[in-house]
């Protein structure tokens, strides 16, 4: 968060317009991500926000062309990696592009990883397919990946596999998976939450000297605002698909502006002072095939008005760089 | 003393329901398929006490692995004490006879984690909510259905949910039909395992406030099992700290939280995510994972993680100290 000026400086390495993924279902378009914008640059660090259904992983997947065809699709929308657009490419072109220039982390270690592979075969593997060089320098990589992640004995667990690991190891050796070819983007989506808080608190900081270390720009998806608070400069708030609120940490915790944003923190519990009574919202998330016209989160808001219901609310300005889809800012 | 002793001061006026002395459980961890031999003991739970008052919530902290889960399963006699004794309104449970133990089943009742795995999916919502009355109490059809429904309308559900199966709600309304069932007989205390840890953000602080609702209306404590401490902070009135097996820290709510004192407790709270960007944390960041609880470390069982580490905790078992009234801390620093 120190780095906050000169993150600002930094070129856009990721660029996203407009984008639209929509999954045919036998009850209808289910409109997962529904016209979502937004730019990363060099070296920063972007939150996106949501509850289950909001469309943030389906975002992410967008963004690795990992969306299952049938029955989803990308319909709209440019994905800007460094200028070149990733939506038209083959899935050959794709291929040399994901895990190479833009990485993923996911969620679950234990399902991320292959139980019949070795550690060092895994981590390896990644850099064989992009890097064309011999078999002893692969071998050194995988060390050196391994140690950048703080894998202690790294020349003796390469040869480890990964159920001879904790959790919080084998979620490293998912993170050097992700860093080992120096790509320019990594998307975490949810890295931390099967982990238990101490570990948790070793990885975050493990990433965040990763990031710093190359100036990796670092997408995280989450539900939790805590780890928002901690490791994010900006945040985008998603809901039923869109995204309802962005701008710089400081401004969405400050100023929250749009109902959403602002009932999800009065929500959250507090480590550091006595809550009387939390905020509650009422209701469920809406269900993506069946959208009200309007705002979609209209029913369950507090300030609602007439004009909710039947037009989606454009994106006002708050501030400079923070916006929220509300009528309330008209 | 040796052991911490999570007694909450003598001055509060709420009579004592349940007590935990000494409790420990120990897994044998055998060797060979069909000549077994025990080779070792998983000490799961090694020496944990503690008191639940009426109306009061006691919650215990602590990470995978160090015991809390095993102690609820105790307490819900869902597995035997190796040793010590639970006592139920000052008996022991353990010599009690067969109908007593009945009837301590039916007064301490649970709400797990997973609403998904613990509704059967073949059974309506009023056999569901039922079920645990047609076992413990003699009602007639007539006083049946209505407390369901009176029970469905507590958790903020409507009496025409009886007729719906699990599948046709959502998470968090499944866990309000888990919270009415365990409402139903009319129970001291609820053990809850994690109740909230697997909905969504928005419908946690429902199922908070819920739960905080429905103690002043049932007057029934809680035993929390969580490992997220704001939201310990929230529900409990009482916090045990747990590290492999042990209490290593008790105090009233917010004495804990203001006043961490363990080195554990600190580098749990200080692991903790911050609610504001601002929030400056200390760097206090553990090395290392917890240790197998085979084998636990001599002395104080932190040593090999403490970042305050002296001489004697490797080797000399820390006594308990009294910090400020309720609050007692095992560890060498004071």
């Amino acid at each position: 968060m120190t780095t906050n000026t000169t993150v600002n400086d930094n070129p856009v390495v990721l660029q996203v317009d407009g984008l639209k993924t929509y999954f045919e279902t036998r009850w209808g378009t289910v409109k997962a991500v529904d016209g979502v914008s937004f730019d990363l640059k060099k070296g920063e660090t972007l939150g996106i926000v949501g509850e289950s259904g909001s469309g943030k992983s389906v975002t992410m997947l967008s963004l690795m062309r990992l969306i299952p065809s049938p029955p989803g699709q990308i319909v709209d929308g440019r994905i800007l990696l460094e200028g070149q657009d990733l939506v038209p490419l083959s899935d050959k072109e794709m291929s040399e592009i994901r895990g190479s220039q833009i990485a993923l982390i996911i969620q679950d270690p234990m399902t991320s990883l292959n139980p019949v592979f070795s550690i060092g075969n895994q981590v390896g593997e990644a850099i064989k397919i992009h890097q064309d060089i011999p078999k002893r320098t692969v071998v050194q990589q995988v060390l050196d990946v391994l140690r950048k992640v703080n894998i202690p004995a790294a020349d003796t667990r390469v040869r480890d596999y990964p159920h001879q690991m904790s959790g919080g190891m084998r979620q490293r050796v998912v993170g050097a998976i992700g860093i080992s070819c120096e790509p320019m983007v990594l998307i975490a989506d949810e890295p931390t939450t099967s982990l238990d808080v101490t570990i948790q608190a070793q990885y975050l900081k493990l990433l965040k000297e990763l990031q710093e270390a190359s100036d990796i720009a670092l997408i995280f998806i989450t539900h939790d605002f805590g780890i928002v608070a901690k490791m994010c400069d900006r945040v985008a708030v998603m809901y039923a698909g869109k995204i309802v609120e962005m701008g710089d940490v400081r401004d969405i915790f400050n100023n929250p502006s749009h109902p959403y944003t602002e009932a999800l923190l009065s929500s959250v519990p507090k480590l550091e002072e006595d809550v009387e009574r939390l905020y509650s919202i009422e209701g469920q998330p809406p269900t993506l095939h069946d959208l009200p016209p309007g705002c979609p989160f209209a029913p369950r808001c507090q300030y609602v008005m007439d004009k909710c219901s039947q037009t989606y609310p454009p994106e006002f300005n708050v501030t400079d760089g923070h916006y929220a889809a509300c009528w309330r800012l008209e | 003393m040796t052991t911490l002793d999570a007694r909450p001061m003598a001055d509060t006026t709420n009579e004592v329901l349940l007590e935990a002395e000494g409790l420990k459980k120990y897994f044998p961890v055998t060797k060979g398929l069909l000549i077994s031999k025990v080779t070792g003991w998983i000490k799961a739970v090694d020496g944990v006490s503690f008191q639940i008052r009426a109306g009061e919530t006691l919650g215990i902290v602590g990470e995978s692995g160090c015991g809390k889960s095993t102690t609820a399963k105790m307490l819900l006699q869902l597995e035997d004490p190796t040793e010590g004794t639970i006592r139920y309104q000052g008996k022991e449970i353990q010599n009690a006879t067969a109908d007593e133990r009945r009837a301590y089943r039916s007064s301490v009742q649970a709400v797990f984690q997973d609403p998904w795995s613990s509704l059967n999916p073949r059974m309506r919502v009023r056999d569901l909510i039922a079920e645990p009355m047609v076992i413990n109490l003699n009602l007639s059809r007539r006083e049946m259905q209505d407390r369901v429904s009176k029970l469905l309308e507590d958790v903020g559900l409507s009496s025409y949910h009886a007729n719906l199966y699990p599948h046709e709600f959502s998470g968090g309304q499944r866990q309000r039909l888990a919270i009415a069932r365990a409402l139903s007989v009319e129970p001291q205390v609820i053990v809850l395992d994690e109740p909230v840890s697997a909905l969504d953000v928005s419908i946690r602080a429902q199922i908070m406030n819920l739960l905080r609702d429905l103690q002043q209306e049932y007057n029934v404590s809680y035993l929390l099992i969580a490992h997220h401490l704001a939201t310990v902070r929230y529900m409990c009135d009482w916090v045990a700290v747990m590290y492999l097996g042990q209490i290593v820290e008790f105090g009233p709510t917010r004495e804990l939280f203001d006043n961490a004192s363990h080195p554990y407790t600190k580098a749990l709270m200080n692991a903790a995510l911050p609610s504001h960007p601002d929030i400056e944390q200390e760097e206090m960041i553990l090395t290392g994972e917890v240790p197998s609880p085979l084998n636990p470390p001599e002395g104080c069982r932190f040593h090999p993680r403490c970042p305050f580490v002296i001489d004697q905790c490797s080797t000399v078992v820390p006594q308990v100290r009294e910090l400020a009234p309720g609050h007692l801390v095992s560890c060498h620093l004071y």
